[in-house]
């Protein structure tokens, strides 16, 4: 770098918990260069975007840059946006902490860094409307009246903050000093407020419960048993069960080998609550690059209005970020974490997942960029894992709109075969491809129209908004 | 002229290819002049799609610049009670008379469309539909004016979005923007049948891939809403941020240009601002395959940037006076309210911010900020 610089030493600082040391890259930073002062600079200097990382233990990313006045903006995983100016002299080294929101509840840290659970932050948040408006309503109302009827949750359980009720619980009196403030701008009390008083709702009305059931191997496929479930939503045996009632904004279970002692590469576990059932995918072991299996929770949510009745976690330091942004679609970002694909997959802690991952990152944003060194792996991960759909996929998707040296349309179509006879992908973004590798090739193939058709039809009960693949099951026949 | 265009602007160089559907008459729906299909799930009238539509073509017509795309086609099809549409051109002054958007008429507008789109494999193609939608899992429909006209098969006149969407990857434009502003709620009556899509899809031949971004109005599952006979609430934060607020100068040299990547940034904010002022319900939009991006037009002023100023401590602000200066010159003021937050918007750049708090006889020094689209939030430490 020429003319005059001087350095940053750049983190985000936010708690996950006590044993994680922290995502070494964990958010997107932007940085401006504003006004100059050390001459002309580069564009690929003055406008620049790099991986930062993210934890209260975590060593900064140090970076020279030219002198002058900067913005910057971080971008986390869970989507919060951060801004900071700083003036940086020549000569001069600029510790930059930047301080994100926490979670609300310290034990779904790792759930708000993903963007699965808001941040009590939102309550204050300037354009974090999505409850303002309820809040409004609910202020004037308290104002006019004096009265309380305030609805958690519209569907399932109903949990209804009325005047009565409060009048019944005299230790509730937070909750009640909270709906009678005009503004409800009271960030964690809010948050405690609202849990304090549905633990009480939860104690006086019959248990709302969490359940997970994992659904042995279907002797005629995964396919078939989902379109059963799309005619008659039929029940079926389970392998493991856990349930937990629900006394909480969100409820967390434990997933995975850890908890289930039943070793396959990835199971389908049934989620039910409030009446409602999911199938979720879940890796049975998702090794980090430590060797140390990561924990996965997947958890329930009591506020309907917040989006998805589960989302499912993976507390590993080295993918979540690439996996937050996968499920928010911005893979441009998802990208600057995914160049430990090969790592991923011949390191001898093998994760086959996380390649898979990263293998649609760089599907998706460099397929076409000239760089081809990864395309090999791309066989290799659907060669070596024959149980895992979504290498099928990935090579399939390859081959149908890759750069004309990789392309094949026979061959996409043996991949996407392949992928359907191995089941559903364990990735929603999977599910898509399969479906659109499907869609585009069965006229030139027919080997392709049946399944095909099936996964039109399961394709219709996805929820596209998770990482990993969910169905919204129908409702069980009673 | 083709008979769906109402402007054509062709010199031979690389052209934008716009396809404009606004539908707010929906004869088969509740309170529409036909038979009451079965399958309307609660679905009516609307007025805010004609409206809309217009907006945006007005402004592929007379704003959208790009220099590397100096062509122009926009093609239109509106439905709306009281007889057939009419449509003035901004630039010509030219009276259009306009196709409604029945599913042929949207069909074979769109295989039109593709057509122009395979006369350059450079050329842009861009899409706005403004009308019903429903969608399930991955599957999308929109639903043309005639919806409904088969009693037995509600769904044998309506667009299979996602099926078109893939089919288009056979154009050989590679260049491609679907605004797509009708919601994304679940219908039970959307079955086995998906609709329909006028082209078949197949693979792409074309040995470059194809880049082309869908901006959808909301989330999937949720509702779109409009207002009545004014645009739609995604209309109006599209062209805000068309005009300004996706605007970025991320190539250094000062010329403001609106990527599909900043577009999407600025439609969450804009609907967002939206929201929070309480202007409308909750609508979250949403962008997908944003993530090879490619510069839908360049500004020709210097664009808008949302600023959002606060202090520290918080309620600091109350009652006092803000001025905002860009330069010399005021951009700015907001006198003696209650709220602790300013919202407003401003120059993109270096701007100042004057505050007099309440009980002082002038002001404080001034604190400055660079403000960039779409928003900057602005903190002042007032003791």
């Amino acid at each position: 770098m020429t003319g005059e610089t001087g350095h940053i030493s750049l983190r985000v600082v936010t708690g996950l918990d006590y044993e994680s040391a922290g995502l070494p890259v964990g958010a997107v930073a932007h940085l401006r260069l504003e006004e100059s002062m050390s001459g002309p600079v580069a564009r690929a200097v003055a406008r620049q975007s790099l991986p930062v990382p993210v934890g209260e233990k975590i060593p900064p990313r140090l970076l020279e840059l030219p002198a002058g006045f900067w913005s910057l903006g971080v971008e986390m995983p869970s989507g919060e946006i951060l801004q900071q100016e700083f003036d940086l002299p020549a000569g001069h080294h600029i510790p930059l902490d930047i301080v994100a929101d926490r979670s609300g509840h310290e034990t779904l840290a790792w759930h708000f860094m993903s963007g699965s659970v808001a941040g009590s932050d939102r309550f204050r948040h300037p354009l974090r409307a999505a409850t303002a408006e309820t809040e409004r309503k609910i202020a004037q109302e308290v104002e006019e009246t004096g009265k309380y009827d305030f609805e958690v949750r519209r569907d399932g359980l109903v949990a209804r903050i009325q005047s009565e009720f409060l009048d019944e619980h005299p230790e509730l009196r937070s909750v009640r000093e909270l709906l009678a403030s005009p503004e409800f701008e009271v960030g964690n009390e809010r948050f405690d407020a609202l849990e304090q008083a549905i633990s009480v709702l939860a104690d006086e009305t019959p248990p709302e419960f969490a359940r997970l059931d994992i659904l042995p191997p279907p002797p005629d496929g995964i396919w078939n048993h989902l379109l059963r479930e799309i005619e008659s939503g039929a029940a079926q045996p389970s392998l493991w069960k856990a349930e937990a009632p629900i006394r909480s904004l969100y409820t967390a279970l434990r997933v995975g080998a850890a908890a289930w002692n039943i070793h396959m590469p990835y199971a389908h576990v049934v989620a039910e609550a409030f009446g409602e059932r999911r199938l979720v995918s879940i890796p049975d072991e998702w090794m980090k690059l430590s060797g140390e299996p990561a924990e996965i929770e997947i958890l329930f949510r009591f506020l309907r209005n917040e989006g998805n009745l589960t989302e499912v976690t993976i507390k590993d330091e080295a993918t979540l970020a690439m996996l937050s942004y996968l499920r928010r679609d911005r893979l441009q970002e998802a990208a600057m974490f995914a160049n430990d694909f090969k790592e991923w997959l011949f390191h001898k802690h093998t994760n086959p997942f996380a390649a898979a991952a990263g293998g649609y990152v760089l599907l998706a944003t460099r397929l076409n960029s000239g760089d081809t060194v990864w395309h090999q792996w791309i066989g290799n991960l659907n060669n070596w894992f024959e149980w895992l759909p979504d290498g099928a996929v990935l090579e399939g998707a390859m081959r149908l709109n890759g750069p004309p040296e990789d392309r094949d349309l026979e061959r996409a179509a043996q991949c996407f075969r392949e992928a359907f006879d191995r089941g559903v992908p364990v990735y929603s973004l999977g599910l898509a491809w399969l479906k659109s590798g499907l869609d585009t090739l069965e006229g030139q193939f027919g080997f392709l129209r049946e399944p095909a058709e099936v996964v039109r039809q399961v394709a219709r009960m996805v929820e596209t908004r998770q990482t990993l693949t969910t169905l919204r099951l129908p409702p069980l026949q009673q | 002229m083709d008979r769906f265009l109402v402007h054509e602007q062709a010199s031979g160089h690389r052209a934008i290819h716009t396809l404009v559907i606004g539908i707010g008459d929906y004869p088969h729906l509740i309170g529409g002049s036909g038979a009451l299909t079965q399958s309307h799930d609660g679905m009516g009238q609307l007025s805010s799609p004609p409206t809309s539509a217009r907006e945006i073509a007005d402004w592929f017509v007379s704003e959208c610049n790009h220099p590397d795309y100096p062509d122009r086609t926009v093609a239109m099809l509106l439905s709306e009670p009281g007889g057939q549409a009419r449509y003035t051109n901004p630039q010509s002054r030219t009276h259009h008379s306009v196709s409604n958007a029945t599913y042929q008429n949207i069909a074979d507008a769109i295989v039109d469309w593709k057509a122009r789109g395979d006369a350059h494999e450079d050329d842009m193609l861009a899409l706005y539909f403004c009308g019903h939608g429903v969608a399930e899992g991955l599957s999308m429909v929109l639903l043309p004016s005639d919806f409904g006209s088969n009693p037995n098969n509600a769904y044998d006149t309506a667009l299979d979005f996602l099926a078109l969407y893939n089919a288009m990857g056979q154009a050989q434009a590679r260049f491609q923007c679907f605004f797509i502003d009708a919601c994304r709620a679940s219908s039970d009556t959307l079955g086995r049948n998906n609709g329909r899509s006028p082209i078949q899809i197949g693979p792409r031949m074309h040995p470059e891939p194809r880049i082309a971004p869908v901006y959808y109005a909301t989330l999937k599952g949720d509702d779109a809403h409009g207002r009545q006979n004014a645009t739609s609430i995604y209309c109006e934060a599209l062209l805000g941020a068309l005009r300004d607020f996706a605007a970025t100068d991320r190539e250094g040299d000062g010329d403001w240009r609106v990527s599909t990547r900043t577009l999407s940034d600025a439609l969450d904010h804009l609907m967002e601002r939206q929201q929070a002022a309480g202007k409308v319900l909750v609508q979250v939009p949403d962008s997908t395959e944003i993530h090879s991006p490619f510069y839908l037009c360049h500004l020709t002023h210097h664009p808008r940037a949302s600023l959002y100023v606060t202090s520290t401590p918080r309620d600091r602000l109350r009652e006092a006076e803000l001025v905002c200066r860009s330069g010399q010159t005021e951009v700015g003021r907001r006198n003696r309210l209650p709220e602790e937050e300013w919202a407003t918007n401003v120059p993109a750049g270096r701007v100042e911010v004057e505050v007099t708090l309440k009980g002082e006889p002038g002001p404080r020094p001034p604190s400055s900020t660079f403000a960039n689209p779409p928003f900057k939030r602005m903190d002042i430490k007032l003791q």
